[in-house]
């Protein structure tokens, strides 16, 4: 137990401190968008842990499973360059900041710089590991490409009707316009049916689009074949 | 009820067959003497019998016992005495000292685990009981014990594979010992994304040969999310559903939708 007064702990932390530790925590555990990056987080369970004594009593204080205040504080494990990302909340999601932290040192970089930019998720850090496990001779480009290159492919598809006074190639180009061509496998029509294949960049710049607008997917689609939105 | 500890001679123990450790007793054993020599024996090993009536039988500290004797050349050994135990109760011991350590070799776990599951009516939840060990490790040890093949146990006992990678090959095989046999040779480069559809494709064509399913297992499927627009109405039974059934509303969609194509002879059943 912490003091009610003064300093508690093996590194003598007020019960303010402990206090402001334990609030900050259940701001920024529960919800999706944090105001705390995950090193903040790890050092203000620090905080807590010393002041009340064990990680038990810390997730009784603020409902979050011992296993999972776990997860966060293995943030700090990660190899300097590696927790850079983190440092900066590039990195965000505790569950893949903490996978990145079990793989060896010399990988963690270039795996985080990977997620960073976008080319890896949770599952690919995880397959990422039980690879290395297997090939740990292998350089961590290697490993890397090898797990991107065996994913599933992903495609979107949206059907649609093309309106009878539109032409097909006026809705390619405002798609393609709005989405870019990279994201974009194919605009193809037979008789009025249209279809629209997307890869994942394609979704999400679809996701974007839509969020800014306040539409759905589905619903910001119908106006870029109706010329509303160009 | 384990009590007084005493001096025993080496000269007086044999090693019991209801030990589970059968794989690499000599492993590290080194180390284990070096140990002993510097600091001394901390925790005695547990004998079966009667104490003054030898020989006995020793059922935990096989690698301590085979410190004494075969490296530090000692006469005697640290020891207790178990109450009598019967084979399964032995078994339990046993089991239960070496799996507290990472080093107890799979095929001893999975040969002790199997043992007393058939032992306790076969019923996980009784080895659970008596061992601690989480149902899901008990039924992948029994599983691998009763289905894999020679071949596969011995590259689990030498760390060749994982059993995880065992039970994948069984099951995309379908019940073909030699094809698993195969398989498990050929994924061995395999990223856990290849071993999943080598899996699937497996489980979802039985008359497949091995070539195949590794074929089909290294080629990236394109999975296709379609996008539909629904009314409000539709999408909040959509999400009822998906809690209800404890499922995705993706799912469930794709379920509704194709059981409705089913059903209006649109696609084939």
């Amino acid at each position: 137990m912490h003091k009610q007064n003064g300093r508690s702990g093996k590194r003598g932390y007020s019960q303010s401190e402990v206090e402001d530790a334990l609030a900050g925590l259940i701001a920024s555990t529960k919800r999706i968008h944090r105001k705390l990056n995950l090193l903040q987080i790890a050092k203000k369970i620090e905080i807590a842990r010393k002041g009340l004594g064990n990680l038990k009593k810390v997730s009784e204080a603020i409902g979050l499973s011992t296993e999972m205040l776990r997860q966060f504080s293995r943030v700090t494990k990660l190899a300097p360059k590696a927790r850079r990302f983190v440092a900066r909340g590039v990195i965000q999601r505790v569950d893949i900041a903490d996978r990145i932290s079990r793989l060896p040192p010399g990988d963690q970089f270039p795996v985080a710089q990977a997620v960073a930019r976008g080319d890896l998720n949770t599952d690919d850090v995880r397959a990422i590991i039980t690879f290395r496990k297997n090939q740990p001779k292998l350089p961590i480009s290697k490993v890397i490409s090898r797990v991107m290159s065996s994913r599933n492919i992903k495609e979107y598809v949206v059907q649609f009707l093309v309106p009878p006074q539109e032409e097909m190639k006026n809705i390619e180009g405002r798609f393609s316009k709005l989405i870019g061509q990279d994201g974009i496998r194919s605009v193809t029509a037979e008789k009025r049916m249209g279809t629209l294949l997307l890869n994942k960049d394609g979704k999400n710049r679809l996701e974007l689009i839509a969020k800014k607008k306040g539409l759905t997917k589905r619903s910001l689609v119908k106006e870029i074949i109706s010329g509303e939105v160009k | 009820m384990i009590n007084q500890i005493y001096e025993i001679e080496l000269d007086h123990i044999n090693i019991s067959d209801w030990n589970v450790r059968h794989t690499d007793p000599e492993k590290g054993l080194e180390e284990l003497a070096a140990s002993i020599a510097k600091h001394g024996l901390f925790q005695p090993v547990v004998l079966m019998g009667e104490y003054g009536n030898p020989p006995y039988e020793l059922i935990i500290g096989q690698r301590r016992f085979l410190a004494h004797k075969n490296i530090l050349h000692k006469k005697k050994i640290r020891a207790v005495f178990a109450e009598r135990l019967n084979r399964v109760q032995a078994s339990i011991r046993s089991l239960v000292e070496n799996m507290t350590r990472t080093d107890l070799n799979h095929a001893d776990a999975a040969g002790a685990i199997t043992y007393l599951y058939k032992k306790l009516d076969r019923d996980e939840r009784k080895v659970k009981a008596e061992t601690g060990l989480s149902l899901q490790r008990i039924r992948q040890y029994v599983d691998i014990e009763e289905r894999a093949s020679r071949k596969m146990k011995e590259k689990l006992r030498l760390k060749k594979v994982t059993p995880v990678d065992v039970q994948r090959v069984l099951r995309a095989a379908s019940g073909d010992i030699d094809k698993a046999d195969r398989l498990l040779e050929k994924m061995q480069k395999f990223t856990p994304y290849q071993k999943k559809r080598m899996v699937e494709y497996g489980e979802e064509h039985p008359h497949a040969n091995d070539d195949k399913i590794i074929e089909e297992a290294k080629r990236p499927v394109v999975e296709r999310t379609i996008l539909v627009k629904l009314s409000d109405q539709a999408r909040a039974g959509l999400e009822k559903a998906a809690q209800k059934l404890a499922m995705s509303p993706d799912e469930v969609a794709a379920q509704a939708v194709e059981d409705w194509l089913s059903r209006k002879g649109f696609i084939s059943a």
